[in-house]
């Protein structure tokens, strides 16, 4: 049977041979070439109009893992002697020690690599994981932090990826499509109503153009909803363009002689 | 776009400067490569680095006051509408009396600066056409059924609405009398033109879908850098010594540099080769080849010349005004700040698309949140220049 001490000798550096010195001063280094490339990546986006954000932002997670695996390249040779087998029993146990201590954590820290070539989001993409809905503020090696409308920050980790489903209304995009919904009256002139949404949505100031407008008609029970589908100019004015295309669109329908109606508190629930 | 072959017949100088094309090859005077490179790295030096604080005006400015308003009104060229207008005459003179042309329908756009509204003005008084003016704006909210276009119906001949933009407003109410227009216009019989503002166009194309009522537009072509030489020749000629600011080149007269003698002559007729071909290359790619744009940034590169300017000129025989023309690049123009708000934007872009509002009417076209704000006030009140 080996010696265990035989064998820690020759997996380990001796200590006298270890450059702590030179382990701190990587570490700090990476510590803080990860702080520049977030504070840059913000920095360039404040000052560069806003549409480059999508181009910038989802640089900061790649830099960041390229310059943590650069760090770790250079601090585990300082540590071990690096042979393979080294290696292979270095990782694997130290693999097996944070999988029952930190199982949960790691899980995050691998989804977090997975979702750099994956990219399910992105900063500045608006998503929904589980109940949370909002912007991609800022996407960390553990988590990924959503500003919600009410302006409160969520931090969900990484790890949901693996069993929620994870809804991204824009995928990279600046603008994302928006519906607003109107209720009408059963006996009204459908073509009349359509052509008068339709000039809500093309004549609304938040609308981008270059992106189709369809306005959808569909029969309930109670009466007809309209939807009017269509895509703003930036993802972050969809509250904006949502709002504008409803007060617009409820007052065009009332002018035009449409009656507007609300449902009915169960067919809500059932067909909204 | 014109050609340098085209400039150097002298017979043909004006109808080369401006001539019509479909809009469908339209295509704006490029920089060297190398400039462009330039200009790009610099803009986004300025941007980054210096955010929005006010450039600073270059050295060379501070030491060329501005010319005096009668030299400039004489140096100045006049505006290209009615050269233009007799070029669109020749555009359009076969289609004009064609009997059975493929379209009845005739649309001229062009870019803000372009003048394309005066131009199907005055070439509609030059044919003798019934005009089709616009209606106040207020009405367009709520327009009539066509008792303002009664008259238009019933007449015989060619009619021209020089001012398209002004049929319509971005508004859920604003686009009904365009609408009528257009399904009048698709069964007309008489023949029309109609002028229009290209962002105007556009956004009608895609909300009514007024392109498909007209033929293929048509566009003045873009000025590029020996076009603007041309055009910018001061009138009367050889009276004034026009050099650069930066470093003392001749741009006119061009006899000057040649050695040619007097600057009275005839001889600048066969427009040689000239001088600061890189400054009219630089006016051109910056002012997209707009006219009006183009003559904005001239009258503002025009200063009083130097003293050793003077004594030169003296020298050459008949006296010559000197006047220096500073680097574009160095002219403090309007630009969009780093960090503009979507409010700004929006009121920008609406004024883009009417040709200009009132703000009456600006302030019901945009989100009341934005229209009620003061800078719809101050941003709809600015002057062009």
């Amino acid at each position: 049977m080996p010696d265990l001490s035989e064998a820690r000798d020759s997996l380990f550096r001796d200590w006298n041979d270890i450059s702590f010195f030179w382990i701190g001063l990587t570490f700090v280094v990476a510590w803080l070439a990860v702080g520049c490339v977030r504070f840059l990546a913000r920095w360039t986006t404040r000052r560069l109009p806003s549409r480059y954000r999508f181009y910038i932002l989802p640089w900061v997670p790649v830099l960041r893992l390229v310059i943590i695996v650069v760090a770790v390249v250079e601090i585990v040779p300082q540590l071990i002697r690096p042979t393979a087998s080294n290696l292979i029993a270095v990782f694997g146990a130290a693999g097996v020690a944070i999988g029952f201590a930190f199982k949960d954590y790691v899980s995050s820290l691998i989804a977090g690599l997975v979702l750099v070539y994956e990219r399910p989001y992105r900063v500045g993409d608006w998503v929904k994981i589980g109940g949370d809905y909002g912007e991609v503020r800022a996407v960390g090696m553990r988590a990924v932090e959503l500003v919600t409308p009410g302006d409160t920050v969520v931090t969900v980790p990484h790890n949901k990826m693996w069993d929620t489903a994870i809804h991204n209304s824009n995928g990279g995009q600046r603008d994302m499509q928006c519906v607003a919904q109107f209720f009408v009256a059963p006996m009204h002139d459908g073509d009349s109503v359509r052509r008068k949404l339709l000039d809500v949505a093309i004549s609304s100031a938040y609308l981008h153009f270059d992106r189709p407008v369809v306005v959808v008609a569909a029969q309930l029970p109670w009466g007809t909803r309209y939807l009017i589908r269509a895509y703003p100019i930036e993802c972050r004015e969809q509250f904006a363009f949502i709002a504008d295309l409803t007060i617009r669109g409820n007052a065009a329908l009332l002018k035009i002689g449409a009656t507007l109606v609300i449902a009915p508190p169960i067919a809500d629930a059932s067909e909204s | 776009m014109a050609t340098t072959h085209d400039l150097h017949r002298p017979e043909n100088n004006a109808s080369a400067l401006w001539r019509f094309a479909p809009a469908t090859g339209y295509d704006t005077p490029a920089q060297p490569a190398s400039e462009k490179v330039k200009t790009g790295l610099s803009a986004l030096w300025k941007r980054v680095w210096r955010g929005n604080s006010q450039v600073t005006v270059d050295q060379e400015n501070s030491e060329c006051p501005p010319l005096a308003a009668e030299i400039l009104t004489e140096v100045l060229p006049e505006h290209h509408y009615e050269a233009a207008a007799a070029s669109l005459k020749s555009y359009l003179n076969h289609w004009l009396h064609e009997a059975n042309p493929d379209s009845l329908m005739q649309a001229v756009i062009g870019p803000p600066g372009s003048g394309v509204q005066e131009i199907v003005a005055r070439w509609g008084q030059q044919v003798s056409a019934r005009l089709l003016l616009p209606p106040d704006q207020e009405r367009l909210f709520d327009p009539p059924s066509d008792d303002w276009q009664a008259a238009a119906r019933d007449e015989e001949g060619v009619l021209v609405i020089p001012e398209l933009e002004r049929f319509y407003l971005r508004h859920s109410d604003g686009l009904d009398l365009m609408r009528q227009l257009a399904e009048w216009l698709w069964v007309s019989p008489r023949r029309v033109v109609v002028g229009c503002d290209s962002w105007a166009w556009a956004y009608l194309s895609k909300a009514v879908k007024i392109d498909a009522v007209f033929s293929t537009p048509i566009a003045l072509e873009s000025l590029d850098g020996d076009a603007l030489w041309t055009w910018f020749r001061p009138r009367p000629r050889g009276r004034y010594l026009v050099r650069t600011a930066w470093n003392g080149e001749v741009v006119y007269p061009v006899q000057l540099e040649e050695g040619a003698g007097s600057a009275n002559s005839g001889a600048e007729d066969k427009d040689p080769p000239y001088k600061g071909a890189h400054l009219f290359q630089k006016l051109a790619a910056m002012s997209r080849g707009i006219p009006d744009v183009a003559l904005a940034l001239w009258r503002k590169c025009l200063g009083e010349g130097k003293p050793e300017d003077i004594q030169e000129g003296r020298k050459s025989g008949a006296p010559l005004t000197p006047i220096r023309v500073l680097s574009p690049e160095s002219l403090v123009l309007p630009s969009i700040p780093a960090g503009v708000s979507t409010r700004e934007a929006i009121i920008l872009h609406t004024l883009l698309l009417h040709a200009g509002l009132p703000l009456s009417i600006l302030s019901r076209v945009v989100p009341p949140c934005i229209g009620r704000h003061r800078d719809a006030g101050r941003i709809a009140r600015r002057r062009p220049g």
